[in-house]
C-alpha cells in the first residue's frame, strides 16, 4: 500500500513539473501599438514590438550593432485583438500585450472617440492598467516609426522612462485606468501627453535647436547618444560639430512656436511634442498634453500648460522654473520649484466657489549677476506666488471657458456636498464651472540658494 | 479536539475567501461607494444576532443533533438537509468561480474542465485528509496570508482617494441599511462553527471563537472594501468582477516591482483551496450525522461529483454571477436563523443551564 502511495507523486513530479502551451522564445512582445483612421471605419493599427536579440547578451554591450531594436507592423482591423489576430499571420511568433507599454492614438482617432478602445484595454487581462496613452497629432505610424532610442536598449524601458519621468516634465501621468475613471465615471475630464515628431529634412541633419528655451538637455543627451557609440549606427560615424550645427539650424515649426511672456517659465517656449530640440536620429518626443471630453480629444495645449496642470493636479514634484524679475528683466531668476504636499482644492457647490491652495517651495539654482536676489527674498516670493497664481488662473480659464473641460476633477470633489449618488450626478448633469469664482492661493517658499549666498545680501547692502 | 485558534483559523478563512473572490462587487451594485459602509453595518448585525445566538444556547450539541433531540429524526433530516444545503450553495460557487478565474488570468489556453478536475481532485484530497489536518494547515497559512494582505494594503497607500467615498450614503440609506441586510451572508459561515461544535473542548470555547471569527473576518472584509472604494471611483468600481485582483494589479512601485497579483495568485490559490477543503469536509460531516453513517470518506467522492456537476450547470460565467446573488438572498438568512431557532430550543432542553463537559 505504501509503495502505491509512491505512484501518484511521482506522476505529479512527471507531469506537472514542465511548462506546457507557448515557450517565451515563441512570443513576440509588443511593447507599443499606435491607432491612425483607416478605411471602412476600421483602424491602422501600428504593432511596434521588440526585438529581443538586439536588446539581450552581446548585443547591449555594442549598442545594437546599429539595429533597430523594435520594429513595426502595420495593419488594417476594426480593434486591437482582431489586429493582434492578423499581426499573427504575419509573422513566425505570437504577439503577447502583457508587456505593453504604450498606446498612441492619433488626433483623428481621438477625436472621434475612445470609447471602444478603452473598453478593451479594461477588459483584457494582459493589458496592464499603469500602460501609458498618448495622442500623435501628426499620426500614431509616424511617431512609433521615429522611436529609436539611442539612450536605452530596452524599448520597454524608454517609454517607462520618457513617460514616467519624474520632475516637472512638460507632460501629465495617465495611464490606462485613469482614462478608464474618466471615461466610466463622473470622475473628471482625462488628459494624456502628447507624442510628436520632429519634422525635419533626415538629409540636412535632422534636429533643430532648443538653445533659446534652455534646453541643453536635448544637446546632451543627443551627445550621449554618441559617446555611448551610438544606439544607432547612422549617428555613431557623425562629429559633434556636425551634431551641433544641425541643432543650430533649428526647423520651422520650433521658430513658430512665440515665447513665452508670462511671468512664469520667462523667456520659455510652450512647446508641444514635435517642436523641442531633440535627439539627431530619435525624432519621437513627448510633450504637451491633450484635453478630453467625454473621451473625445477637443484641445491640445503645450509643455508649460502641463506644468501648471502638473502643479494644479498634484503631480508636480520637482522641476526647474524660471521667473521673471522686476530687477533684471531680460535675465530670469530660475529656482527648482518643489511641490511639498498635495494641493488643496475644496468646491462649494451653494456658493459657486473653488479654492485651490498650492504648497510649493523652491531653492535658488540660477540668479542674474547684476541682482542678488538673496537681499529680496520676500519681494521675489510674493512676485513669484503672484506669478504662479496667475499662470494658474489662465490655465483654469482656459481650460474651463474655452474648452469646456474639468481635468483637475472638481466634479469628484463637490461630490462631498451630496449625500446620494444619484442627487450628485442630477446635479452634475447641469453644472458648468464657468459660472464658479475660482480663487488660487499659492503658499511660495525660497527655502535655500544653492552651495553659495552673495556676501553683500548678509551685510544688507545694495548690490 | 479542535483547539479554538485552529477553528478559528478555519472559519476565518472561509469568510475572508468570499472577500477574494466577487463577493465585494456585490456589495457595491447594491450600495455604490458606501459599501464599505454596508459591511460595517451587516458586522454589527451579524455580531448582535451571534450574541444572541450565544446568550440562548446552552450545551454542547449542533444544531443538527439539537434537531434531533427537539423533533425527532424527520426534523434532523430537515435541518441536515438545510445546513447542507447552504453549505453546498457556498461551495458550488466557489467550485465554478474559482476555477474561472484562473482560466481568465493565468491559464487561458488550458481547458477549464481541466482546471475544475484538478481543484476538484485537490479538494477531495483535502477533505480525505481530516478536519484535524485541514485546521492545522489553516492555522499555519493564515499568518504569512495576512502579511501579505497588510503589505498589499500598505503598497495600496499612494492609490488611496478618500474622495472617490463620496458622496458618503452611496446608492442611498435604503440600498444600505435595508437592501444591504441581505449581504450578511458574507458572515454566514458562522454556522459552520456551530456545527464543528462537538469537537470543541467547552462551550466558552464556542463563543470566543464566534466572537474572534465575526470581529477579524469584519475587520478583513472591511478593509478589503475601505480600499477598494477609495481606490476605483463609483460606477467604475462595479464594473470589475474581482476586486482584490484588479487592485493588485495596479500596484506599481517605481520600475522595480510591479505585478504584485503574481503574489497574490499565490496565497488566493492555496486560501481557496483550504477553504474548499473545509467545506468539502463540512459537507461530509453534516450528511454523516444527520443520517448516522459510521463514515464521512466514502461520502466524498460522490459529493465531489455533484458540487462539480452543479457548478459547471449555467452555461456562462455571467450566468452563475447572477445565480450566485439569487442563492444568497434564498439561503443565507437559515444560517443566521436556525442557530437562534434551536439556541432557544436549547435553553428549553437543558433548563437555562449548560452541559458539563
Amino acid at each position: 500500500m505504501k509503495r502505491l502511495k509512491i505512484i501518484p507523486a511521482i506522476l505529479i513530479i512527471l507531469l506537472l513539473s514542465g511548462c506546457m502551451g507557448t515557450e517565451p522564445n515563441d512570443v513576440a512582445y509588443v511593447v507599443a501599438m499606435g491607432f491612425d483612421a483607416g478605411e471602412n471605419d476600421n483602424y491602422k493599427i501600428t504593432i511596434q514590438f521588440a526585438k529581443p536579440t538586439q536588446i539581450s547578451g552581446g548585443a547591449s554591450e555594442e549598442g545594437g550593432k546599429g539595429e533597430r531594436i523594435v520594429d513595426n507592423i502595420t495593419i488594417e482591423a476594426p480593434n486591437i485583438y482582431s489586429g493582434i489576430n492578423i499581426a499573427n499571420n504575419i509573422v513566425s511568433k505570437k504577439f503577447s500585450l502583457s508587456h505593453a507599454k504604450l498606446m498612441v492614438f492619433s488626433k483623428e482617432v481621438a477625436e472621434n472617440g475612445l470609447d471602444d478602445i478603452i473598453e478593451t484595454l479594461a477588459r483584457s487581462y494582459e493589458i496592464r492598467p499603469d500602460m501609458y496613452l498618448a495622442v500623435a497629432p501628426d499620426g500614431s505610424e509616424e511617431y512609433l516609426s521615429e522611436v529609436k532610442p539611442m539612450l536605452e536598449l530596452n524599448p520597454a524601458k524608454y517609454y517607462q522612462l520618457t513617460y514616467e519621468k519624474k520632475g516637472g516634465t512638460g507632460i501629465p501621468k495617465s495611464v490606462t485606468q485613469d482614462f478608464y475613471f474618466c471615461k466610466s465615471s463622473l470622475y473628471r475630464d482625462a488628459v494624456l501627453p502628447i507624442a510628436g515628431t520632429m519634422k525635419t529634412d533626415s538629409s540636412s541633419g535632422g534636429s533643430g535647436s532648443g538653445s533659446e528655451s534652455g534646453e541643453g538637455g536635448s544637446s546632451e543627451e543627443s551627445m550621449g547618444g554618441m559617446e555611448e557609440g551610438g544606439g544607432s549606427g547612422g549617428s555613431s560615424g557623425e562629429s559633434t560639430q556636425e551634431l551641433q550645427k544641425s541643432i543650430d539650424e533649428g526647423s520651422e515649426e520650433q521658430k513658430s512656436v512665440p515665447i513665452n511672456e508670462d511671468k512664469f517659465e520667462y523667456k520659455i517656449k510652450n512647446y508641444s511634442a514635435g517642436e523641442v530640440a531633440i535627439e539627431k536620429e530619435n525624432k519621437s518626443e513627448a510633450m504637451g498634453m491633450a484635453l478630453f471630453k467625454n473621451n473625445k480629444l477637443v484641445g491640445l495645449m503645450g509643455g508649460i500648460d502641463s506644468e501648471i496642470y502638473n502643479i494644479l493636479s498634484g503631480n508636480y514634484e520637482y522641476g526647474y522654473i524660471s521667473f521673471y524679475s522686476e530687477k533684471s528683466p531680460d535675465v530670469p531668476v530660475t529656482v527648482r520649484l518643489e511641490q511639498r504636499k498635495m494641493p488643496r482644492i475644496s468646491v462649494d457647490t451653494k456658493k459657486k466657489k473653488i479654492e485651490i491652495k498650492l504648497y510649493l517651495e523652491s531653492d535658488l539654482y540660477s540668479l542674474p549677476a547684476n541682482y542678488i536676489t538673496e537681499n529680496d527674498i520676500e519681494y521675489f516670493e510674493s512676485n513669484s506666488k503672484q506669478y504662479i497664481e496667475n499662470m494658474c488662473m489662465k490655465f483654469l480659464d482656459t481650460t474651463i471657458n474655452e474648452y469646456n473641460v474639468d481635468v483637475l476633477g472638481f466634479a469628484n470633489k463637490a461630490k462631498k456636498s451630496f449625500l446620494t449618488y444619484s442627487e450628485f450626478s442630477e446635479h452634475y448633469q447641469n453644472e458648468n464651472f464657468s459660472d464658479y469664482e475660482i480663487n488660487v492661493d499659492a503658499e511660495f517658499n525660497v527655502r535655500h540658494s544653492g552651495l553659495i549666498m552673495r556676501e553683500d545680501s548678509i551685510r544688507g547692502i545694495d548690490f | 479536539m479542535l483547539q479554538r485558534k485552529k477553528i478559528t483559523s478555519l472559519i476565518i478563512n472561509a469568510i475572508a475567501v468570499k472577500m477574494l473572490l466577487t463577493y465585494p462587487r456585490n456589495i457595491i451594485l447594491n450600495s455604490g461607494n458606501a459599501a464599505w459602509i454596508q459591511i460595517l453595518y451587516n458586522f454589527i448585525i451579524a455580531i448582535l444576532i451571534f450574541a444572541l445566538t450565544a446568550v440562548l444556547y446552552r450545551g454542547k450539541k449542533n444544531i443538527i443533533e439539537l434537531a434531533d433531540s427537539c423533533g425527532g429524526k424527520s426534523l434532523k433530516i430537515i435541518v441536515g438537509i438545510i445546513v447542507f444545503a447552504i453549505l453546498s450553495a457556498n461551495l458550488i460557487s466557489v467550485a465554478r468561480i474559482y476555477p474561472e478565474t484562473i482560466k481568465t488570468i493565468l491559464l487561458q489556453e488550458s481547458s477549464v474542465e481541466l482546471i475544475i478536475i484538478l481543484f476538484a481532485v485537490i479538494i477531495a484530497i483535502g477533505a480525505y485528509m481530516g478536519i484535524e489536518s485541514i485546521a492545522t494547515v489553516h492555522y499555519l497559512f493564515l499568518p504569512i496570508a495576512g502579511i501579505v494582505m497588510v503589505s498589499f494594503l500598505l503598497l495600496l497607500i499612494p492609490y488611496y482617494k478618500f474622495d472617490n467615498l463620496f458622496p458618503i450614503l452611496g446608492n442611498g440609506a435604503k440600498s444600505i441599511f435595508i437592501d444591504g441586510f441581505n449581504s450578511i451572508s458574507v458572515f454566514s459561515d458562522i454556522i459552520l462553527l456551530n456545527i464543528f461544535l462537538p469537537y470543541m473542548e467547552n462551550y466558552s470555547e464556542f463563543k470566543k471563537s464566534g466572537f474572534r471569527v465575526i470581529i477579524i473576518g469584519g475587520v478583513i472584509a472591511f478593509l478589503i472594501t475601505l480600499a477598494y472604494c477609495s481606490v476605483y471611483p463609483y460606477p467604475s468600481s462595479k464594473n470589475f468582477i474581482f476586486p482584490v485582483y484588479q487592485l493588485t494589479r495596479i500596484i506599481h512601485l517605481s520600475s522595480f516591482f510591479s505585478r504584485f497579483e503574481t503574489f497574490f495568485e499565490f496565497v488566493w490559490s492555496i486560501l481557496i483551496m483550504l477553504y474548499a477543503a473545509f467545506y468539502m469536509y463540512a459537507i461530509c460531516y453534516v450528511l454523516q450525522i444527520t443520517f448516522n453513517l459510521k463514515f464521512h470518506k466514502p461520502l466524498i467522492v460522490p459529493l465531489t461529483i455533484i458540487i462539480f456537476g452543479a457548478a459547471i450547470l449555467p452555461s456562462s460565467f455571467m450566468k452563475f454571477i447572477e445565480l450566485e446573488m439569487v442563492i444568497y438572498y434564498i439561503v443565507y438568512p437559515f444560517a443566521f436563523l436556525l442557530p437562534i431557532i434551536f439556541a432557544a430550543a436549547s435553553r428549553k432542553l437543558n433548563g437555562g443551564k449548560h452541559e458539563k463537559t
